[in-house]
């Protein structure tokens, strides 16, 4: 926690270092309209001072810019001249105020829009092992709400920090001229107030988390009795549910309502001595007035009471502000932790060698960082460009690791690998992906519609090329069937694919482009098995390209080139369907087994027929 | 200069009211697009503003309100605070006249702090007050508006949940319920104070000065028009600018989810450069409703300082007191000044809550809409005579239900469609069989489920249990003898002991574990850490979904239920788990009429009686053998999955 406060704050000076000159004139801008604003009480004065006769105490600014035009002589001139006055400086402040309230949001955007970028361009580079262990929602989080503290601490409560000390030093420098004595008799209730604020700020917080806390059970409530309806229903315990229900409901409202009861105690006597500030400056006046008749003239009295209430607000939203700041600092430190992490491709080289497709693994280890026992030991075997090669072995067996070595989602740590000659880890990261189609079994489909999806790889792809893939991968009909046919959505807002429709639509996308080597990891496993076939005889047919097929169908290995067959991370086993099937080991095991499912069925059938007989 | 001004702001007042007014000739061109669009933002809840409608508010604040007490003395307190804002200005007036001039006389000073500091204390407690009953009313409005919505959504049948989906139901709990406490509570307070603070001002003006007065009267609609017309342009710009955001989440959650895919199609550039579109388009966007947003304060301050100024030029007149011969002090020139100053924040408080009224009139239809709905299933009242309702069965009239379901020419379709999903449907269950039923997607086979549950009733024809309609008899009879288990099974937050529980409140610590080790699930139990008051997460997340299912079978085991209905139970389950459920489940049908809707075929074979189903008719009926002998539909199905279930087990029994 500390140390991330620390990145926070870093963060945010590095933020405020590369917007300075925005922010530097947001916070001018700031500081001059609530000084300017004190002047308004300054005209007001002027006009009762006016109409006071009272000559003396009209040394200020509106005096200073009537007689610089020469105007107002008489007392009604002098009136009229200073109200329109009054009316021109509003005007002009009020420009100002668009001004500052745009230029404000307009930093607030430009600043949300860098974070934004940065977040989104880092983490899109952040190796695999991150991202197949992360909380996408907190990862969310960080980019969107932490997004908008950063901007809310730096575009307006940093601003109205500025607003409030500008507003009561210049609301002090005019008090000061008008009589000393009122001014601090005045300022009692800056101190107190913030403090107040403050504090109460600190307290409201603390419940606000116990009551959030309440708030989200009773939330997570309702939806488990909608989601369950069914339950609730068919155990008849509606009544039960409602008396539960109840309770929670009852449990959040009055944790709110006891903290609302305290805001309402707080803020009964923060205006109250308000009004008891108005009260003491009041008296003071009349005492001085009793003790020197005329040292404070009505003017001067408005003017101080117009001054007072123009720091009291500011003054008392000061905890708010505070306690918002504060936060700035955490969310930006969760932040920066993001961006603190290393690319993937930060070490990554520039090599980019032409590829025929050539595989060859020799002793390759792998293990996960975190674990000591290996994924892979001493894994050799070499693939020869157009061959296609199946991977085989039971669950866990470390077959997919295989794919992800090879498009360096993940790095080998022993061994070598070698593609058409060259060392795998000496190529670039991005320019092997581009060489190698992976399909994975739970294919990720983007949220737009089926056409995009399958475009995806290949922006200039012409329709009929996409028609052609989506035939080979045997998805073709499927679309047709659909309502939207091509422009179908995919995605929660759009049709439900199945497991089946998924893959080979991965696959369709995945043929888009021609690449060397593919690799399909148990990606037609809900596929039935002639559409399987199918497939994988149109694709022959129309690619040369090195293809490994991960599977734990054996009729789907038995038609590969070369069967390799993993075992607890090692290869056990290579060659063909009938040199494999004649040697003793887990592929005769499986072939023997698969082999006997029709006769083991008929089996079942006469079974039946006799346990019938009984009967 | 009176003439001249007022003639000013009615030219304004009517560029207004115009522009208001033209304003639904745009719309209506556009309606055909906004209905489109209105589709779309149906899940954002994005309301717009309405024309009020005072029936609705009436109707939600007769739902909702019980204690009117409450609300009168909120707005007393209101009233007050109000009435403690106008005086207090007077007072400073009476200084101004009395201290601060050239003969001051102090003889009233003590009177006159006295006063102030009493205003001081009942400002306080006016505030105080105000504030702690509108929390009240504020506060009790949710709990209602939640217990009404919830005490009704345990009433409504299921027809109601398919239409409705869980976040549509949702919101209204708690955004709409949100919504519409906090306007009755402070949107109420915020109404009245204005109003009274605004009339207050105009009559003190008028008693005091009338001409004065009518300047402030003139600059009422000005603010309010403008108030109302800014906001619904503001709030539509940055609709706007949230749709745009919602996109960038979207990006942000789909960059994440698909992180792999983008790696491995190498579209992290594409990604990039998309990404970087859209989040031009938001800064465009928000900048575009920024300008606005920006210009309505400066705009009303401006205003505001125009009346000023006028009042400035026109008291100074009477202070000098030339033609008019109306004299006045400085001190009633800064009393009206003062007035002036802050008149603007009554008017513009009155026009916000009108325009938050508009907007939420919406959720008020919606939450009437909830509460006012009748239930597709419901007993007749000779029915809940006899057997109760809902919240107080009648228990000691219920007759045993035995479980012998027979179907009679039953045919039903969803409301709102024609479709028939069953047609001329006629089945007969004998008290203590299994049948299962089998057929694809929409072949009717959840839909027999539902009607024997009775969440649904047949469109015609009737179903009897026991030999009677079971209209006859009450649904939380039917539902008292009946267990459930779902295909994902639904568990709720808490402990083991607690879920479990769930299938018969009343049972002991000890007939919890009874069951649980009858389904075998005794045994993971124990090595928990808390053993069964092990918490298990929002809906059983801390277990695996085989855990779940066993947790969910000693439920049903547990209600002791006459009727079982197996739905979809073993479809999600891994084979690693499918022996122990197989297990589980032949114990849990012993004894009791049990129906089971499988996609996997394994678990029906050992059924009496298997129905093949298509199209809301009977394909085939038999037992397993019987169907698999026959060679049709079944025979080839069960084939099928024989095959695939053997390969992908045999590879890993290896």
């Amino acid at each position: 926690m500390k140390q991330n406060s620390k990145t926070g704050a870093k963060y945010i000076l590095y933020l405020i270092g590369r917007f300075f000159p925005l922010l530097l004139l947001i916070l001018v801008m700031s500081a001059i309209d609530s000084a300017t604003y004190t002047y308004v009480s300054m005209f007001i004065k002027y006009i009762i001072a006016v109409l006071d006769n009272d000559i003396h105490a009209t040394n200020n600014l509106s005096e200073f810019i009537l007689n610089w035009f020469n105007l107002g002589q008489g007392m009604l001139d002098k009136v009229v001249y200073a109200s329109i006055g009054l009316f021109l400086f509003q005007f002009i402040r009020g420009i100002f105020k668009f001004l500052m309230g745009f230029y404000r949001q307009f930093f607030g955007e430009v600043l949300a829009k860098k974070i934004r970028k940065d977040m989104y361009h880092h983490i899109q580079e952040l190796p695999y092992s991150y991202h197949n262990n992360v909380d996408t929602g907190d990862l969310i989080q960080r980019c969107t709400t932490d997004n908008d503290t950063i901007r809310n601490c730096l575009c307006s409560q940093l601003p109205e920090l500025v607003s409030i000390f500008a507003v009561l030093i210049t609301a002090v420098f005019q008090m000061w001229k008008i009589n000393r004595l009122l001014m601090l008799v005045s300022l009692i209730i800056v101190p107190i107030a913030a403090i107040t604020s403050i504090i109460f700020c600190i307290y409201t917080e603390k419940k606000f988390e116990e009551i959030e806390k309440e708030e989200s059970k009773l939330m997570s409530m309702i939806q488990e009795n909608i989601a369950g309806v069914r339950v609730v229903k068919a155990f008849a315990n509606e009544a039960f549910e409602k008396e539960k229900f109840e309770k929670q409901n009852l449990i959040y409202s009055t944790k709110n309502l006891h903290l609302n009861k305290v805001s309402a105690i707080f803020w009964g006597m923060s205006d109250a001595s308000t009004l008891v500030q108005y009260l003491i400056t009041m008296t003071t006046s009349i005492f001085l007035l009793i003790n020197k008749p005329g040292i404070i003239r009505a003017s001067d009295i408005v003017a101080i009471m117009m001054l007072l209430s123009s720091y009291i607000w500011p003054v008392r939203s000061l905890g708010r502000i505070v306690s918002d700041l504060g936060k700035c600092n955490v969310a930006a430190g969760r932040v920066k932790e993001i961006l603190d992490l290393k690319s993937e491709y930060v070490m990554d080289s520039s090599f980019q060698p032409e590829i025929q497709g050539k595989i060859e693994f020799s002793n390759v280890s792998f293990q996960f960082d975190d674990t000591n026992q290996h994924l892979l030991t001493d894994l050799s075997f070499q693939i020869e460009p157009g061959e296609t090669v199946a991977i085989i072995g039971k669950t866990g067996s470390g077959k997919s690791t295989i794919a992800k070595i090879l498009t360096r989602l993940i790095e080998y740590q022993e061994g070598s690998i070698l593609i058409d000659g060259h060392e795998l880890k000496d190529i670039k990261k991005e320019y092997i992906r581009s060489k190698i189609g992976l399909i994975l079994q739970e294919p990720f489909l983007f949220a737009r519609t089926v056409y995009d999806n399958i475009r995806i790889t290949n922006e200039m792809a012409d329709p009929e090329r996409i028609t052609e893939v989506a035939k080979i991968a045997s998805i073709e009909k499927d679309i047709r069937s659909f309502e939207k046919g091509y422009d179908t959505m995919v995605g929660e807002k759009g049709a439900t694919l199945s497991g089946g429709q998924k893959q080979r639509l991965a696959i369709a996308r995945m043929l888009l482009v021609d690449k060397p080597i593919y690799i399909f990891d148990d990606s037609l496993s809900a596929v039935d098995t002639e559409t399987d076939l199918m497939i994988r005889q149109a694709l022959k047919k129309h690619n040369q390209a090195t293809t490994i097929i991960i599977t734990h169908r054996i009729t789907t290995a038995k038609q590969a080139d070369k069967i390799i067959v993993l075992e607890n991370g090692g290869v056990s086993a290579i060659g063909t369907h009938e040199t494999l099937a004649q040697q003793e080991g887990l592929y005769q095991k499986l072939w023997n087994i698969q082999g006997k499912a029709e006769a083991e069925f008929m089996n079942i059938l006469r079974e039946g027929g006799a346990v019938d007989g009984h009967c | 200069m009176v003439i001249a001004s007022i003639v000013i702001f009615i030219v304004f007042t009517a560029l207004c009211i115009y522009c208001l007014l033209s304003k639904p000739k745009k719309t209506m061109k556009s309606k055909e697009v906004d209905q489109i669009k209105a589709n779309q933002m149906a899940e954002d809840e994005e309301d717009d503003f309405e024309k009020i409608d005072l029936k609705i508010w009436k109707k939600i604040i007769k739902i909702i309100i019980k204690d009117k007490k409450l609300i009168i003395q909120m707005m007393i307190a209101v009233i007050l605070l109000a009435v403690n804002d106008l005086v207090y200005p007077l007072l400073n007036r009476y200084a101004l006249e009395h201290y601060f001039n050239e003969q001051p006389d102090f003889g009233t000073k003590w009177l006159f702090i006295g006063m102030y500091a009493f205003l001081a204390i009942a400002l306080g407690i006016t505030v105080w007050s105000f504030i702690r009953a509108a929390s009240i009313v504020e506060e009790s409005t949710t709990i209602e508006i939640r217990k009404q919505a919830f005490d009704k959504l345990q009433r409504l049948s299921f027809s109601y949940y398919d239409t409705n989906s869980s976040g549509w139901i949702m919101a209204r709990m708690t955004s709409d319920a949100r919504k519409l406490a906090s306007i009755i509570s402070w949107g109420i307070v915020d109404l009245l104070w204005g109003f009274v603070l605004m009339i207050g001002i105009l009559i003190v003006s008028f008693i005091i000065n009338w001409r004065l007065a009518l300047l402030l009267l003139a600059l009422v609609p000005v603010f309010l028009l403008l108030t109302l017309y800014f906001r619904k342009k503001i709030l539509r710009e940055y609709r706007g600018v949230r749709k745009i955001n919602s996109e960038i989440t979207a990006a942000f959650n789909e960059s994440f989810m698909g992180s792999n895919a983008s790696k491995t199609l190498v579209l992290e550039a594409k990604n990039e450069k998309e990404f970087d579109v859209t989040i031009a388009k938001m800064k465009k966007r928000s900048i575009q409703a920024a300008i606005f947003s920006s210009i309505f304060w400066p705009t009303i301050l401006v205003l505001g300082y125009f009346g000023v100024a006028v009042v400035a030029v026109e008291g100074g007149k009477m202070v000098i007191g030339d033609e008019l011969k109306l004299i006045i002090t400085t001190g009633t020139l800064y009393l009206f000044l003062d007035y002036a100053m802050r008149f603007f924040d009554p008017v513009m408080s009155i026009a916000r809550i009108i325009s938050d009224f508009q907007q939420a009139q919406a959720s008020a239809e919606r939450v009437i809409s909830l509460i006012e709905t009748v239930p597709d299933v419901i007993d007749t009242p000779e029915v809940i005579e006899k057997y109760g309702d809902v919240y107080h069965p009648k228990m000691e009239n219920w007759e045993e239900l035995e479980g012998e379901i027979e179907f009679q020419q039953v045919s039903f379709k969803y409301k709102g469609t024609d479709k028939y999903v069953l047609k001329d449907f006629n089945l007969k269950i004998e008290k203590g069989q299994v049948v299962a039923f089998v057929g694809e997607t929409g072949s009717g086979k959840s839909t027999i489920i539902n009607l024997i549950s009775r969440f649904y009733e047949p469109s015609e024809g009737s179903i009897l249990i026991d030999g009677k309609d079971y209209k006859e008899r009450s649904v939380g009879w039917l539902h008292h003898h009946l267990g459930y288990v779902l295909q994902t099974p639904h568990l709720f937050s808490g402990n083991i002991l607690e879920n479990v529980r769930y299938g018969r409140l009343d049972a002991t610590d000890e007939e919890v574990k009874q069951v649980c080790q009858i389904v075998n699930a005794h045994e993971f139990i124990e090595k928990l850490p808390q053993g069964y008051l092990t918490d298990i997460g929002e809906g059983g997340n801390k277990l695996s979904i085989g855990q779940k299912q066993l947790l969910s079978f000693a439920r049903a085991l547990l209600a002791n239920p006459k009727i079982l209905i197996l739905d979809e139970a073993t479809s999600s389950i891994d084979t690693e788990n499918e022996k122990m459920i197989q297990d589980a489940i032949g114990v849990v049908l012993k004894g009791r009429t049990s129906l089971m809707v499988a996609h996997r075929l394994s678990t029906v074979v050992n059924a009496d009686k298997i129905v093949v189903l298509r199209e809301g008719k009977i394909l085939e009926i038999g037992t397993h053998f019987e169907l698999l002998h026959k060679k049709g539909y079944y025979f080839n199905l069960y084939k099928n999955q024989f095959l695939q279930e053997f390969e992908q087990k045999s590879i890993n029994s290896i």
